[in-house]
């Protein structure tokens, strides 16, 4: 069953144990905050209704009629936002970094286009708690590994399992362009010739599978159409004819501002249209090329430190300012941090601390990559219609000292003193002081006997 | 330039011939005359002063006397040297050669100290000799080299010695003339090395060492005096290193950065260091700090290459590596300018000829030609303590000379030839090869007075290192040298066998299977023709 | 003269032309080309938020004397001599410099001599390095000293080094004087080389009771050590075989005297307490716990030790040890008694140590000021050079910061950065010096391109390639959050995790 199929079938399955379970139909209505949709200007005073898992309204207080018998919570002087979209997330395949098991962020191989990362979800992944604590509501996870990783997945992060997790997959095709420059770096161990060699081997790689991807689409449709034999399915070609067709937008991965230039090269050269750029601050330096052939950018990550010693200081801070000048669509990503993407709307301070404007820091942390995702119809803003994921705050939650004091993901509400870590505050919080005062360690020279 | 002296290569072969076999033993004790004069010639006495036409007598490897009006002695071999200009021969203060893998790696000589990255104990003077080295050096008008052993932390001791052909015994001026360092790691634990790898470890080794050396002496004193005791340990590698530990002995550490240096010389404040550094290209960076360390400094001039523009405008583009390949040529002269005691090395260059572009780089930044001399001559021969005996053209000192054609601070100098102790090397210039000379060639070679010799000249191998034999007169000698420059191959073999006392040249132009040329033995000069008979079944080309 | 000296010489005659010099900053990022700022007589910034880490709190429209390099008064109104230099602080925050207690980030050369299980005879002092960028991207967040450290592979690693980022000196002039010498320590998975790869099994030791043991027999060899030595000064003979010194023991002795402070990289509760224990059976303190990610869990006795406690606001999950890691940890020891502080433990996290106080405020509470101090004054304490740095109070070293906003903002920025009354970081003058950094670009390009064209350059002429020197720095500076070389691999690149 080709991929469209198969997340209509996904979707299916997953209306079908939504509607069996039984959703409190409860409708909630939050007033007396702040609310700020991001989709459009702040309501002082606002009021956002939901019902099970969708928004119904949002608006000033004078607008906004609750219906009888909603639930409301009274949050006078708070701040509602919605959830935080991540662009680009490892969560849900991963753990610990240092232990391979729980580590499915990498295949194996140049040609992984068949790889699905929705079907690796963890969805009691140690890590997915602190990020919601943190107001991170959906993530787009993607796969790795290889020049053509996979399609990726936005994943709500709040569910059972990966099939009810699922927002919406394929999001999209993702390929990592090879490196061009060798890293002068004491951890890269390759010379510069074993270097060479292997780039030349990964771009005819990469030019490879995509020539024979297009081969295998044209026997492929031939033989549908019974025109000449049907030939063997083989997913790692029938995954790449939707981006070959137009259909699903290919996310291309490249750092180096050489890498970035090549990459869209090849893409016009193979007439690739629908791009997304997964990018590093050198995306700055290509701006207006990005902007001309609107390709939208996912920076990942902002909290970085320049690549270049005469860079300035704050060549990464400031990229997604400067992108954004030049009339690039520019989500923030959390750098491939997945134990703390709730670090993620820092990014975006950062980015505005350098020249970003804050309220752009703040759509591309929420709406902007939802559109760039494609699911801006469901999530990323506090509209109507949309999915009642948001967060209840004391204050901008791009400032550090904000507190995130309740989190809803498809209306429902996240207990967050049962998140893991806030466990073990709460534990040893509660440990019970030592009852006199303490002697003082002993003084040097005092043997302790063993 | 030709020599005047007259016989005939024929009357001198039947004479050969006669008293050849008797003489055969006799002849390695020959000893031609040495006694030379170089007549007519600009002379570089020392830097800043000049001799502008004059004739430079030497006698028995020594300068037996310089200037105007010298007459040469009657004795002496003449040579013109009119149109040329005669410098001192250069002294480089500091070439290293990695000490020899041991056959068997199993049986490796096990080196004094614990640590495999000490060996303060090696000494250079049996591997000191290498032919190929010293031709390179003389190539560039070195008369004269520190080699030191490379590998390690503390790697040996050097020795200073003439760059004549022969072994090195005849050539030696000074054995046993510094340890030297370098105080960084020598392998990462991954590629198989030991402890220390990283630049503190190599640090601390060092100075726990210098400590070592220092109490050594005590141990053995205090254990020679009472015997009743636990018995200290026998380190040959602390005992060389007791001079230095005093402060009595020169240690030179080789340097790869600026902070290095200053690193060094906190080290040589330490422990009380009679030191001096190779350089690294960076004193620049931080003069006033590299100033007052006071340390002697051997200086490469090996400048680098210029960064690649990716494209004008590109953000991108390496500025460091601008900056530095801008900066480098001014190093020599900023460095000579704090009043340290600075030499030139050819060190860290692909081969010592590069050393001119360098120098004339650094001449156009500021640099004077006589500082570059001072640099090469009188201020190495002073760091290497030979300060009487070489470094300058004056009477008494070792007869090491570089002749050149034209000036010697020109960025490709053309270097004629070299003395060394009063030997001549004459220097061939080398171009990349046109021509196939591998083959049999049937020669005829015709002397001076009209005879006739024919000569089968065989050759075999790859371009650059070619071999073969010469044979004449029913006997076949090995080729001492074949090369190919040009579209000419230049032989050289002894002409002992055909009872010549020396080495007989020859120069041949090939095109296709014709080669015409001439030649120089000790008995004169001659011509040869013919061509090239045979070509060998698995030749490979040029 | 142009190039590498004008800067160097425009300084000097800057500096020659008088009292009214301007305060130059040295905005390059070439450490060498930078010359050492000024020092004002007398300097007063005005009108500012001052954050002092001290008794007089956070003091609104305040001012700040300072004399030579001392600050001389803090508070509202402040008189000053005609002729001081005035800043006019006026909506911004003054805080003191940052320090940072655990860094790498100015060390020559590897952070770890990881071959053998005990090195404290290797020593940072001799490694430091001045060139390194990181020390002016530092400086531009607000970070005025930094606590150099060997890495965690080693269960006793080498000593540390205390400097002060004084961009532009060498390095016999960075460090901090007075500053008592400290070693590291390291426990748990580093030491024990979990993560080392699968060729790392056999040095010793492998578990975490063998690094009890290592640390303990080397404290065993010490006190022999130091009996021998002892009796041969008592009676030193000709004739009699002296002691070696060793330098590997005679720091361990300064460690079981009390001379030399220990920061013991640590993770689980169960080694910090073995580690303590240890302590106190030789008769010393352990002077600081980094990272000490457990350290809520046994809080009250490190408190009772009176051990430091240098933490991570957030970091987890990188390794099996950190799983019970928790943003609250800084809070709840603080809570408990414990002196606390954050450090970076990377270049890129160095940057941000104010808003890495500010964490303390949204898990836990801590109020404002009390949070900075994790950054300031705690710092200086856990280091022993709290009468000379870490808060703005008369007689102290002259090392602020003016922020535009406040330090704890994740809006605010760094506008200067003091240190001994000198301005070694200034924004404004920092993107001034970028148009002239690209115009020397421009200028060098052009001189590169007809070098080519004379043939000067060209590849006949043979220049040859100089042995490239190891303090250039890396064309990729490849530490950043704690992956390394992350920025072009895509993905997770941690060669040989140091944390």
């Amino acid at each position: 069953m080709n991929r469209l199929s198969r997340s209509y079938g996904l979707a299916l399955l997953a209306a079908a144990f939504l509607a069996a379970a039984p959703l409190a139909a409860e409708v909630t209505a939050l007033t007396g905050a702040t609310v700020h949709p991001v989709s459009g200007p702040d309501i002082p005073n606002g009021v956002v209704v939901f019902d099970g898992d969708r928004i119904v309204a949002v608006g000033a207080a004078s607008a906004v009629s609750i219906p009888a018998g909603a639930k409301v919570i009274s949050i006078p002087g708070q701040h509602v936002y919605p959830g935080f979209v991540d662009p680009t997330s490892d969560l849900g395949l991963i753990e610990i970094g240092s232990v391979r098991g729980p580590n499915d962020t990498r295949e194996t191989g140049n040609d992984n286009a068949n790889i699905r990362a929705e079907v690796a979800f963890n969805a009691d992944s140690l890590l997915i708690g602190p990020a919601v604590a943190g107001g991170v509501t959906y993530a787009h996870v993607v796969p790795g590994g290889g020049i053509f990783n996979g399609s990726s997945a936005v994943m709500r992060l709040h569910g059972w399992n990966w099939t009810d997790m699922t927002l919406r997959a394929p999001i999209g095709m993702h390929l990592t362009y090879p490196r061009l420059k060798r890293p002068d770096s004491p951890w890269f161990r390759q010379s510069e010739e074993e270097f060479a060699k292997q780039k030349e081997k990964a771009l005819k790689s990469l030019q490879d599978i995509l020539d024979a991807a297009r081969a295998y689409k044209t026997a492929r449709e031939a033989g549908l159409q019974k025109k000449a034999p049907a030939i063997e399915v083989d997913p790692r070609y029938e995954d790449l004819i939707p981006v070959l067709d137009g259909k699903e937008p290919l996310f291309i991965h490249a750092f180096e501002k050489t890498q970035i230039e090549s990459a869209l090269d090849w893409a016009k050269r193979e007439k690739l249209t629908r791009l997304v750029l997964v990018a590093g601050p050198d995306a700055q330096y290509v701006a207006r090329r990005l902007a001309q052939e609107k390709v939208p950018v996912i920076l990942d990550g902002v909290l970085d430190l320049p690549a270049r010693r005469w860079e300035p200081y704050d060549a990464v801070y400031a990229a997604a300012g400067v992108l954004h000048r030049a009339g690039v669509t520019v989500a923030i990503a959390d750098g491939g941090d997945a134990s703390n993407a709730r670090n993620l709307p820092f990014h975006a301070a950062m980015a505005a601390a350098f020249g970003l404007p804050k309220e752009v820091a703040l759509r591309s942390v929420t709406l902007t990559p939802a559109e760039i995702l494609g699911v801006a119809d469901r999530i990323g803003s506090l509209d109507p219609g949309k999915e009642a994921s948001l967060f209840v705050s004391d204050g901008d939650p791009l400032e550090i000292v904000t507190h995130i004091e309740r989190v809803w993901i498809a209306g429902q509400e996240i207990d967050l003193t049962k998140e893991r870590q806030r466990e073990l505050y709460e534990r040893y919080r509660g440990r019970p002081q030592p009852a006199a005062p303490q002697p003082a360690a002993p003084k040097p020279g005092a043997a302790r006997p063993r | 330039m030709q020599a005047r002296a007259r016989s005939a290569w024929i009357a001198r072969a039947a004479i050969g011939l006669a008293i050849g076999l008797v003489a055969a033993s006799a002849a390695l004790a020959a000893k031609p005359p040495r006694v030379h004069a170089l007549v007519g010639a600009r002379i570089v006495v020392a830097p800043g002063k000049v001799i502008e036409s004059g004739t430079v007598v030497l006698r028995d490897g020594l300068i037996a006397a310089v200037g105007a009006g010298v007459q040469a002695p009657p004795d002496a071999r003449i040579w013109d040297a009119k149109g040329l200009t005669i410098y001192p021969g250069l002294i480089e203060p500091y070439s290293a050669r990695p000490w020899p893998a041991p056959k068997e790696p199993d049986k490796a000589p096990q080196d004094g100290l614990p640590n495999a990255a000490l060996h303060s104990e090696r000494d250079m003077t049996l591997y000191a000799a290498d032919e190929g080295a010293a031709k390179k050096l003389r190539e560039a008008g070195f008369t004269t080299a520190l080699v030191a052993p490379k590998d390690g932390i503390l790697r040996g001791r050097s020795v200073v010695l003439e760059l004549g052909d022969g072994n090195v015994a005849d050539n030696l001026l000074r054995e046993g003339f510094a340890q030297h360092a370098s105080i960084h790691p020598v392998a990462r634990r991954r590629e198989g090395g030991g402890y220390p790898e990283s630049l503190m470890g190599a640090v601390a080794l060092f100075r726990q060492t210098m400590l070592d050396a220092g109490w050594y002496g005590k141990a053995q004193a205090a254990y020679a005096r009472n015997p009743a005791q636990e018995r200290p340990p026998v380190e040959p590698g602390l005992e060389a290193l007791a001079g230095v530990a005093a402060g009595k002995d020169l240690i030179v550490f080789e340097t790869e950065d600026v902070l290095d240096t200053l690193r060094v010389a906190e080290l040589v404040r330490e422990f009380k260091l009679h030191a001096a550094v190779v350089g690294n290209g960076e004193e620049y960076k931080r003069l006033e700090d590299v100033k007052r360390t006071g340390l002697p400094h051997i200086l490469p001039l090996a400048f680098p290459k210029p960064p690649k523009i990716d494209g004008a405008g590109d953000p991108t583009t390496d500025l460091e590596d601008l900056r530095y390949w801008d900066a480098a040529p001014d190093n020599p002269h900023r460095l000579l300018a704090t009043g340290l005691e600075v030499a030139f090395t050819s060190y860290r260059l692909d081969e010592p000829k590069k050393l001119y572009d360098s120098l004339a780089k650094a001449i156009g930044r500021g640099l004077t030609a006589d500082q570059a001399l001072a640099a090469l001559t009188t201020t190495p021969a002073r760091l290497l303590g030979l300060s009487s005996r070489l470094g300058t053209i004056e009477v008494g000192k070792i007869a090491d000379l570089a002749v050149v054609e034209g000036d010697l601070f020109v960025d490709k100098p053309k270097i004629r030839e070299v003395w060394v102790d009063g030997n001549r090397y004459e220097i061939k210039e080398s171009k990349p090869a046109e021509v196939s000379a591998a083959g049999t060639w049937q020669l005829t070679v015709k002397t001076g007075d009209g005879q006739e010799i024919p000569v089968t000249i065989e050759i075999s191998g790859k371009t650059g290192a070619l071999s073969g034999t010469v044979a004449a007169m029913d006997k076949t000698v090995p080729l001492a040298s074949a090369e190919v420059s040009g579209n000419k191959l230049e032989v050289s073999f002894d002409g002992t066998a055909f009872g010549e006392a020396g080495t007989i040249e020859m120069s041949l132009e090939i095109s296709g299977d014709n080669a015409h040329g001439a030649g120089t033995s000790p008995g004169g000069g001659f011509t040869v023709s013919g061509s090239r008979t045979g070509k060998p079944n698995l030749e490979v080309a040029s | 003269m142009k190039g590498p000296l004008r800067a160097p010489l425009l300084g000097a005659l800057l500096l020659a032309a008088g009292a009214v010099a301007p305060l130059f900053a040295g905005a390059d990022f070439d450490a060498w080309n930078n010359p050492q700022p000024p020092q004002p007589d007398v300097l007063v910034v005005r009108h500012a938020t001052i954050w002092t880490s001290g008794p007089q709190g956070k003091l609104e429209d305040a001012d700040l004397l300072v004399r030579k390099g001392k600050i001389a008064a803090v508070g509202a109104h402040l008189e000053v001599p005609p002729g001081a230099v005035e800043i006019d602080a006026t909506g911004k925050h003054v805080t003191p410099g940052i320090i940072d207690p655990h860094s790498h980030s100015d060390i020559v050369g590897d952070v770890n001599e990881g071959t053998n299980t005990v090195t404290s005879e290797v020593r940072i002092q001799d490694v430091v390095d001045s060139e390194s960028i990181a020390i002016y991207r530092e400086l531009a967040g607000g970070v005025t000293a930094v606590n150099l450290l060997h890495g965690s592979a080693n269960a006793i690693g080498g000593q540390n080094a205390v400097i002060k980022l004084r961009w532009g000196a060498p390095p016999e002039e960075l460090f901090l004087q007075g500053a008592p010498p400290g070693i590291k320590f390291a426990l748990g998975e580093n030491p024990k080389q979990s993560n080392w790869g699968p060729d790392a099994k056999t040095r010793y030791p492998q578990t975490r009771q063998g690094v009890e043991q290592a640390i303990r027999e080397k404290f065993l060899a010490a006190l022999d050590y130091k009996r021998e030595w002892d009796e041969w000064r008592k009676n030193p003979r000709a004739d009699k075989v002296p002691p070696r010194r060793d330098l590997q023991l005679d720091a361990i002795v300064e460690i079981l005297e009390g001379k030399r402070l220990v920061h013991a990289h640590s993770y689980r509760a169960d080694e910090i307490l073995m580690l303590m224990h240890l302590a106190e059976e030789f008769g010393f303190r352990v002077a600081t716990l980094q990272h000490v990610l457990e350290g809520y869990k046994v809080a009250d006795e490190i408190a009772r030790h009176g051990a430091g406690a240098s933490t991570f606001s957030d970091w987890w999950a990188y390794k099996y040890e950190v799983i019970d890691a928790i943003p609250w940890n800084g809070a709840l020891m603080w809570q408990r008694g414990v002196l606390v502080t954050f450090n970076s433990d990377s270049s890129e996290l160095a940057r941000r140590l104010n808003l890495e106080a500010a964490k303390a405020v949204r898990y836990g509470n801590v109020p404002e000021t009390e949070a900075l101090k994790f950054v300031t004054i705690n710092s200086a304490k856990q280091l022993h050079v709290d009468d000379k740095v870490g808060s703005l109070e008369p007689g102290k070293d002259a090392d602020f910061v003016i922020w535009s906003g406040s330090p704890l903002s994740t809006y605010s920025l760094a506008e200067q950065t003091w240190v001994d009354g000198r301005k070694y970081f200034d924004r404004a003058e920092d993107l001034k010096h970028r148009d002239e950094l690209a115009a020397e670009r421009a200028a060098l390009i052009a001189k590169v391109k007809a070098a080519e064209k004379h043939g000067s350059d060209g590849k006949k002429n043979g220049d040859a390639k100089a042995a490239p020197p190891p303090t250039k720095p890396s064309y990729i500076v490849w530490e950043s959050n704690h992956d390394e070389a992350c920025i072009f691999s895509g993905g997770h690149g941690v060669e040989e995790d140091q944390r």
